[in-house]
């Protein structure tokens, strides 16, 4: 849209603290930031289109490759949505092990979430010590599922291979210690006076905006909306899951609620790694015709599919909802609206965990 | 003279945007309830929303449908609040004016549904 | 003069990363090497994500339409002596996304020279490292004599 305003001020693509490219253009009076515009483009692939026409185990590659930060959980809700169409049950065993895998991966994203934010309002220490305890993490990700990225775990019926007993052992044996070292790190985060002073009350996200844009995940929950799809999960159900919620919608807020979830989420692997129950980890099943939708929780939010398959399981439509449309979108029209200072649009952006790439897709 | 490096017609890209399944599907919706062409719609959209709007249309369209108050039957059926807060096609003056007008018609004893109908195609003529 | 140089590039080599659509899985492993287990900065090498003070840049993701002119420009910036690095199969082959109907239009060296390719769905962190630390020295040794 072509307009004519005071100053417009262009951030991005290429960005020191942005690791994937976007762009803002802020309208500004002084220092104070009117009102922001996101201009994408940058990394839309087309993979939606890709995936129409080919048969289910090609797509479930694809889809892990929506995005690389929470690619377990593309792949999770990508298969139960395959799973829901053509009524497969998955095995038990495979089903907390689906969990522990999420849930290690939700860690893994939400530290390198923080770090994002800690790198960006330059408290590196405080970083450098999140993506150490990262690489923890993703050892044990590892560990349990091959590879540290795209990890094609999980297919219909149930995840690929067993966990071993070692494996199992190994993981739980190092929980304690990662918790350990969250809880530090979130003391040091909740303690800091300068990170107070860059973060309370910076990029507020009232409720009702919050709904108007449909915001999802920790961005919401920091706004006091108690969303959370594994709510609804069966296994979580099983696990005793409430979600964590906080109020004050700042980037304080945001950046203390992937924390206490990154905790939660340990309790869960251990609850999950303790009570696993025994039996085979794939149970058998053919992929059918039918139209559904799906929704997970991703570590940023509620992630839904929208799948149409034929009858020999090939995707004839699909429409992927990433959490980040919703949160960027938020990031952008409501947090920064008002932001007193240029220099605390990278940081709201930031704390609003954006992904282009699931964005674009 | 300085070249522009970032500044690019964005339309292609925008039109990418909507040309997925949802998009498609909630575009259609809105130009049936406005009685507007769909082309029309899009390419209004394209010129007034930023492109991170335009993603997340069908998740605002979900979210107005849902959160719909029900003590003001007329403006719940025209979607006062959907076309203003949660899809800004509409400035609320406009709205307003358009809400006063069938308020106007339906104290002359016309019937809801066709007043409904007649608001929604004069808002929408604006698109064409 | 020139072994001063040498000895200089190899050890202090600037970073920018640009990802031209891609999967983000490249993006944090490049992320990952800054990481007090790899630590990327004891080698001497800084991610400045500045193309202007760059020598080396690593190029992530399949070229999307918007990157086609920019990645050029982009290049163009980047001071002599440089050398690009393309790290993942997305700007080697496109991966995944260079099937019919995609907006991506890979490989990346139809717009910009590439040096060295790293292949790999993400590759790691250790062989992304090593590849810069092979390359620079290669790259920008005796540059000002060569030229010449
Ligand atoms: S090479 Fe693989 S991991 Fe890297 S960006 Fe491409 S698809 Fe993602």
């Amino acid at each position: 849209m072509k307009r004519t305003v005071d100053v417009s001020f262009p951030v991005g693509p290429v960005h020191p603290c942005w690791k994937e490219p976007a762009r803002v253009k802020c309208e500004t009076r002084g220092e104070y930031v009117l009102r922001a515009e996101v201009e994408l483009g940058y990394m839309k692939k087309g993979i939606e289109r890709i995936m129409k026409g080919r048969p289910w185990q090609e797509v479930m590659f694809l889809a892990e490759r929506v995005c690389g930060i929470c690619s377990v959980v593309h792949n999770m809700v990508f298969i139960e949505t395959m799973e829901k169409i053509s009524g497969i049950a998955p095995a038990e065993r495979a089903a907390y092990l689906r969990v522990v895998a999420n849930e290690l991966d939700r860690i893994q994203s939400h530290l390198l979430a923080n770090f994002s934010y800690c790198y960006t309002i330059e408290h590196e220490t405080l970083g450098m010590y999140l993506l150490d305890l990262r690489e923890k993490v993703m050892d044990l990700l590892e560990k349990l599922t091959g590879a540290r990225v795209n990890k094609a775990y999980m297919v219909p019926g149930g995840v690929r291979f067993d966990i071993g007993e070692e494996t199992r052992h190994a993981i739980l044996g190092s929980i304690p210690r990662i918790r350990e070292e969250t809880k530090r790190y979130r003391g040091m985060f909740s303690g800091g006076p300068m990170i107070g002073l860059r973060s309370k009350g910076v990029g507020i996200l009232s409720r009702e905006d919050a709904g108007r844009c449909h915001a999802v995940g920790p961005t919401a929950r920091a706004s006091g909306i108690a969303v959370d799809c594994r709510q609804r999960h069966p296994t979580y159900m099983k696990l005793g899951f409430s979600p964590v919620v906080r109020d004050e919608g700042d980037n304080f807020a945001r950046v203390m609620v992937r924390f206490d979830e990154a905790i939660q989420s340990l309790s869960l692997v251990q609850q999950c790694l303790e009570r696993l129950p025994e039996g085979p980890v794939l149970a058998g099943g053919i992929c059918r015709a039918g139209e559904t939708v799906h929704r997970g929780e991703a570590p940023r939010g509620e992630l839904s599919y929208f799948v149409k398959t034929d009858e020999y399981g090939r995707i004839a439509e699909i429409s992927i909802q990433t959490p980040s449309i919703m949160n960027i979108e938020a990031a952008a029209h409501y947090m920064m609206t008002g932001a007193v200072s240029l220099a605390d649009v990278t940081s709201i952006f930031i704390s609003a965990d954006p992904c282009i790439a699931c964005t674009e897709r | 003279m300085m070249d522009v490096l970032y500044e690019k017609d964005l339309r292609p890209l925008k039109l990418h945007i909507l040309e997925s399944p949802r998009h498609r599907r909630t575009i259609r919706e809105i130009g049936r309830r406005l009685g507007v062409e769909p082309g029309w719609l899009i390419r209004w959209a394209m010129a007034h929303f930023d492109m991170q709007l335009l993603e997340n249309l069908p998740a605002r369209f979900e979210q107005g449908l849902a959160h719909q108050g029900a003590d003001d039957p007329l403006a719940s059926a025209i979607g006062a609040e959907l076309f203003t807060v949660y899809l800004p096609f509409f400035t609320t003056e406009e709205m307003n004016a358009a809400l006063e007008q069938a308020r106007e018609r339906l104290g002359r004893g016309e019937g809801m549904e066709a007043v409904v109908k007649d608001t929604l195609r004069v808002l929408g003529r604006g698109f064409a | 003069m020139q072994r001063v140089k040498n000895a200089v590039r190899s050890r202090s080599i600037h970073v920018c990363v640009v990802d031209t659509g891609s999967c983000n899985g490249c993006d944090i492993e490049v992320l990952a090497c800054l990481s007090p287990r790899y630590d990327i900065e004891q080698y001497g090498i800084y991610v400045h994500n500045n193309p202007r003070e760059a020598d080396v840049l690593l190029v992530i993701g399949a070229v999307t339409p918007q990157w086609e002119d920019k990645l050029i420009a982009l290049w163009e910036k980047i001071p002599e002596p440089k050398a690009a690095i393309a790290v993942g199969n997305c700007p080697i082959s496109g991966c995944v996304f260079n099937r019919h109907d995609s907006y991506v239009s890979a490989p990346a060296s139809k717009f910009i020279p590439i040096a060295a390719e790293i292949p790999g769905c993400p590759p790691r962190p250790t062989e992304i490292l090593s590849t810069i630390l092979a390359i620079a020295p290669l790259a920008f040794k005796d540059f000002e004599r060569e030229r010449k």
